[in-house]
């Protein structure tokens, strides 16, 4: 093999797999597909407030456009499997790596957050689990629509305690993970990077401040709506 | 002044390890950590005991061999030192202190606290070098270098290979170490000829010893004695990129 | 035996001997070179630059060092600087100036051809590092800077701030590592030379220790080259790493390897003094100190512990100032180290008091920083005064640093010739462990240019021509003289490891044999206490020998073991180094003899009888060495009196 033939299968897919470092970027490339849909998603959550009707409609809308629609469940459904395929293999690998603990261990930098990526990430994926299972109906509060499914679980507290832990936890995970993919994708320049920690704590706060704020609103509307109804 | 010191000892790499708690009677604020281990050592050669074994060679913070993580932190509790120039005025009358190897898979414990770090020699010998036969080197101005970029690449060749930022690192990664001498020699101009390949070959060779995955804690770049930011790893997974679209 | 110290120098103009004798060696094929083993033991510049250049030419070579990676051999301390005569500054530097300024600096006890030689090949070395990405300090235009050093008129010194040796030991480990990835060199690390083996009066091995678990072994080749350093731990007390040592030296020289001017060892003025008994090591500050700093004592024996606070102007004295006007605190190495000796030695020492005597000057700064002001003192100085601060918790620029003379580099070293032959047959020595270049006194700035020139620009050629005239012949693994090796250092072990009498830890004596050579044979040698310590030295070694105690055992990790072994052989070199130090009726370089001063107590070098090199042979015992004279002629150059005044 020559070196050009050398370099172009270094430069395959399978072969830059094998570095720790592109599945790290894979990482964050996904992570980010992941936050844009977020804000995307927060977009439709808002459609929650405005009544069934509405909600209703935005899912007739959605459905009419299957190209778009599907297209984006197929790549966040890919960033989520790359997400957590290389999340927890490095996380086990990483785990591996150390072989003995300290007895004694002081850190000097690192986050809280950055520490329980695994564990934010876990309880994310929960979430999630759970989120989708009412969407999808397989948890039923309510069997007439995504829409009532959604209010009616929102009438157990646990189901909102839950909905608040999720976005807080993905605060946590975001403050890292937002911070972090600029190091991984090489994004640094010494006159900008007193910005990047910023930047990631008002993603991360942002997004779940957002859908706190949708949350605690659609209480609201929950208890009117309810209330003018008996 | 007495402390009490928990002492990691190991007979060797295969051996079971265990603390072995000390107490130093007699230190003064003018001696070195290492100097302190010195007189342990004597006290426990005549008593007919065995020394603890740690590394250490130049005692001036450049040879990089001495290592030791003191009370949590590698090279102990003082920023940009290495553990030879720690002097015992950074610890008080009664602390309790945790001495423990570096800990870190790739780094297999030799004897109490020495460790092997010839993972280091090998990902360097990867291609972290220029190849620059003896002899046919053109005059040393033909390439100006600007100041900046010389002082720049310093910051990066400064490091002394100890290991620290691995032994820090949660993950116990050696991307900082890796970041350093791809950025030294990717800064260069002699170093352009062999830059992609460098980065491709140096970072196989890291995965394969079996180092853990950077995580962005900055650890490494806290406890680095000489102070290499981690901004070299950054840029070396910059380098990375690059050399996947270029030849 | 009789040896002919036959320099093999060549003959004719001094600018034409390398090149000429270039083109007389021998050379191997390109094809046959891998049939050729070499061993290199050490890899600081000059056996890393050895190691790298030989697997280039295609030899197979195997190298050795005791640290844990090559890369931690004590080059890397070096802090100053190279030479090199490459004149970028325009300022009247030639290879002809480099060469008389080192053989004026090594107070003319060199040998003309090698040191020539050495200036040529500056320029060189400087090339080499740069394409092997040595960060040099830079101009703003691009091009390399170059700064005076040492007190030197032209500024031929290349340096990457204060980490020059460690930045030029990189390059050269980065060369040997990618020989190593090429299978051309195989590597050795944590591994200790502790026999030579000699077949026929050739050097063909050398026996081993593996340091991890203690494994003794022999590896063959068809020539061997020491590059292990300097002596300076003979002291105890050094600027040098904890694990530097000569028994590779020793060794060879117990195999016949004459050993040259063993008393030429350089005192470095600025370093920060011991604290207390338990002092490990030394540290070096930058001489560079000295351009700001004023060095003085207390007028008083009295007054030495005052706070200097305390002490007004007319109860200082400036003692560097008033007696040598001209240069002041600028004065060269051995005349600063010499003159801060007396001022203690009168009892006027300040610190704190460490077996009785303080010993330690003052380097003040307040009149610089009073000029100047701290900004740009803190400019200029301040890395070291962090340094300072973080060794002794004391800032410099509120009271005067304390410093003190401390041993830094061995001009002495195995006899070689021209080719970096020593006189056993095919065993080569290159680098510190040599004698070659620096007299009687190093220069600033020249120990990484002699490494590296011999590394990489001298021995490749000769190695080449010794080996072309011997075929290559492997050593059969059952040979009489590997086993004989390898039990002569299987007996040495266990007696070190059962003494009659143990009780003190090796370092006990090298306290012990540090202490009294420095006091009789450090900075200033005078016959009566030179003989006092060759009496008490046997004595010192006979009871190291029976009360040494070694815990644990052979056959594994033992860092007791190694430092015994090593102090084992200091305790005879230290005693040539006397020996020598008495023979030599003279004052010159680093070798000051009160017997042979001047009226104002100047060094007084004695031309007529002593312009030769001192190479000892052994004689199967220590305390008896044969003395052989190597008579140096100077062609070129004439002898002068260095004058400072």
């Amino acid at each position: 093999m020559n070196e050009v033939q050398l370099f172009t299968r270094e430069r395959s897919l399978p072969a830059i797999w094998h570095y720790s470092m592109m599945r790290k970027a894979a990482m964050a490339v996904s992570g980010i597909a992941l936050i844009v849909f977020l804000f995307g998603h927060w977009n439709g959550n808002r459609v929650l407030l405005e009544g069934e009707m509405e909600f209703n409609a935005y899912l007739e809308w959605l459905q009419a456009h299957p190209l778009l629609h599907y297209g984006i469940w197929t790549i966040v459904a890919a960033a989520l499997v790359v997400h957590l395929v290389v999340g927890s293999t490095h996380w086990l690998h990483n785990h591996r790596a150390r072989r003995v603990p300290y007895r004694k261990k002081k850190q000097q930098a690192t986050t809280w957050a950055a520490r329980t990526m695994i564990v934010s990430g876990t309880i994310l994926l929960l979430f999630l689990v759970l989120h989708i299972a009412q969407i999808r109906g397989w948890l039923v509060f309510d069997s007439g629509g995504v829409y009532r499914n959604l209010q009616a679980g929102f009438e157990h507290w646990a189901v909102v305690a839950v909905y608040l832990l999720g976005q807080i936890t993905l605060a946590f995970h975001l403050y890292h993970g937002a911070w972090s993919l600029f190091q991984t994708l090489g994004i640094n320049h010494p006159r900008y990077n007193h910005w990047r920690r910023p930047i990631a704590a008002v993603i991360g706060v942002g997004i779940a401040a957002l859908n706190i704020a949708l949350i605690l609103l659609n209480l609201d509307l929950v208890r009117r709506v309810t209330g003018g109804a008996m | 002044m007495s402390l009490v010191l928990h002492i990691w000892r190991q007979s060797d790499s295969t051996a079971q390890g265990r603390f072995e708690r000390h107490t130093i009677d007699e230190f003064t604020p003018d001696m070195s950590f290492l100097e302190m281990l010195d007189v342990l050592n004597e006290g426990l050669i005549s008593a007919g005991k065995e020394p603890v074994a740690f590394d250490y060679d130049c005692r001036e913070g450049i040879c990089g061999a001495c290592s030791l993580v003191i009370d949590g932190i590698p090279h102990g509790p003082q920023n940009a030192t290495t553990t030879c120039q720690l002097y015992m005025r950074e610890f008080s009358d009664g602390d309790e202190i945790w001495v423990e190897p570096w800990r870190v898979g790739a780094f297999p414990v030799v004897r109490d606290l020495v460790v092997d770090r010839s993972a280091y020699d090998r990902i360097l010998q990867a291609g972290g070098f220029i190849s620059a036969r003896t002899g046919s080197a053109p005059d040393g101005n033909t390439f100006p270098v600007s100041k900046e970029t010389a002082d720049r690449v310093f910051t990066s060749s400064t490091c002394i290979g100890c290991g620290a930022c691995a032994a820090a690192c949660p993950n116990a990664s050696a991307s900082l170490f890796v970041a350093a001498k791809i950025a030294h020699l990717g800064l260069l101009p002699q170093g352009q000829p062999e830059r992609n390949s460098r980065v491709h070959t140096m970072l196989a060779q890291m995965d394969t010893e079996g180092f853990g995955f950077c995580g962005n804690h900055r650890e490494c770049e806290a406890v680095c004695p000489k102070e290499i930011n981690i901004d070299r790893i950054a840029r070396m997974n910059r380098d990375m990129y690059r050399s996947l679209v270029r030849r | 035996m009789i040896y002919d110290l036959h320099s093999n120098e060549p003959t004719g103009p001094l600018e034409n001997r390398w090149t000429k004798h270039r083109f007389d060696m021998g050379l191997v094929n390109p094809a046959n070179r891998k049939k050729y083993q070499v061993i290199v033991v050490g890899t600081g510049l000059a056996g890393g630059s050895t190691a790298a250049t030989l697997g280039e030419m295609g030899y197979h070579v195997k190298s050795f060092c005791f640290q844990d990676s090559p890369r931690r051999a004590h080059s890397i301390a070096a802090q100053g600087g190279i030479n090199a005569a490459k004149n970028y500054q325009n300022d009247g530097d030639s290879v002809w100036r480099l060469f008389y300024d080192t053989i004026k600096g090594g107070d003319f006890r060199s040998r003309e051809s090698n040191v020539y030689r050495l200036a040529e090949l500056s320029v060189n070395i400087i090339d080499q590092a740069v394409a092997q990405g040595v960060p040099f300090a830079r101009e703003y235009g691009g091009l390399l800077a170059n700064r005076s050093f040492g007190g030197a008129q032209v500024s031929r010194t290349f340096y990457a701030r204060g980490q020059t040796g460690q930045q030029l030991l990189l390059g050269a480990y980065q060369a040997l590592n990618r020989q190593i990835a090429a299978g051309m060199v195989e590597m050795f690390p944590r591994t200790e030379m502790l026999e030579l083996i000699v077949i026929d009066g050739r050097a063909r091995g050398i026996v081993t220790r593996n340091l991890v678990d203690g494994k003794i072994e022999a590896h063959t080749a068809d020539c061997v080259v020491l590059c292990t350093g300097g002596y300076g731990n003979a002291y105890y007390l050094s600027t040098n790493a904890k694990g530097c040592n000569a028994s590779a030296v020793w060794r060879a020289h117990r195999h016949g390897a004459l050993f040259a001017n063993p008393c030429f060892t350089q005192i470095h003025p600025t370093c920060i003094p011991q604290s207390g008994s338990y002092q490990s090591k030394l540290t070096l500050m930058s001489e560079s100190l000295r351009n700001d700093g004023r060095v003085w004592a207390p007028l008083r024996p009295q007054d030495s512990d005052c706070a200097p606070a305390d002490l007004p102007e007319d109860a200082r004295d400036y003692f560097l100032e008033r007696r040598y006007p001209a240069f002041g605190n600028l004065v060269p190495r051995d005349i600063a180290s010499r003159a801060a000796k007396e001022a203690c030695d009168d009892g006027r020492g300040v610190g704190p008091e460490v077996n009785g005597r303080r010993l330690g000057v003052y380097l003040d700064f307040s009149k610089a920083i009073g000029q100047l002001g701290e900004a740009v003192i803190g400019e200029r100085y301040g890395n070291l005064f962090e340094m300072y601060q973080r060794i002794t918790g004391e800032d410099p620029n509120k009271t005067p640093m304390r410093i003190y003379p401390a041993i830094h580099y061995a001009m002495g070293g195995l006899w070689v010739d021209y080719n970096l032959m020593t006189t056993v047959d095919g065993l080569f020595a290159a680098g510190e462990c040599n004698f070659s270049d620096h007299g009687a006194n190093r220069l600033g700035a020249s120990a990484l240019m002699q490494g590296l020139a011999d590394g990489y620009f001298v021995l490749p050629y000769s190695i080449g021509n010794y080996l072309s005239q011997h075929e290559a012949d492997p050593i059969a693994p059952d040979h009489g003289a590997i086993s004989s090796a390898i039990s002569a250092v299987n007996s040495r072990i266990d007696r070190l490891l059962s003494a009659p009498g143990a009780k003190h830890p090796p370092e006990h004596f090298h306290r012990l044999l540090g202490q009294l050579i420095w006091d009789n044979c450090g900075m200033s040698r005078d016959p009566a206490e030179l003989k006092n310590a060759l009496q008490q030295l046997p004595e010192i070694r006979d009871r190291f020998w029976h009360e040494v105690k070694v815990t644990g055992s052979g056959e594994q990790f033992n860092q007791t073991l190694e430092r015994a072994g090593r102090i084992a052989d200091f305790l005879e070199l230290g005693e040539l180094m006397c020996v020598d130090a008495l023979e030599r009726n003279e004052s010159c370089g680093s070798h000051a003899r009160s017997d042979h001063l001047t009226a104002d107590g100047e060094v007084k070098r004695d031309d007529d009888n002593y312009s030769y090199v001192a190479a000892w042979e052994y004689s199967g015992d220590v305390s008896t060495p044969i003395l052989h004279k190597e008579q140096l002629c100077f062609e070129f150059v004439h002898p002068s009196i260095r004058s400072y005044k």
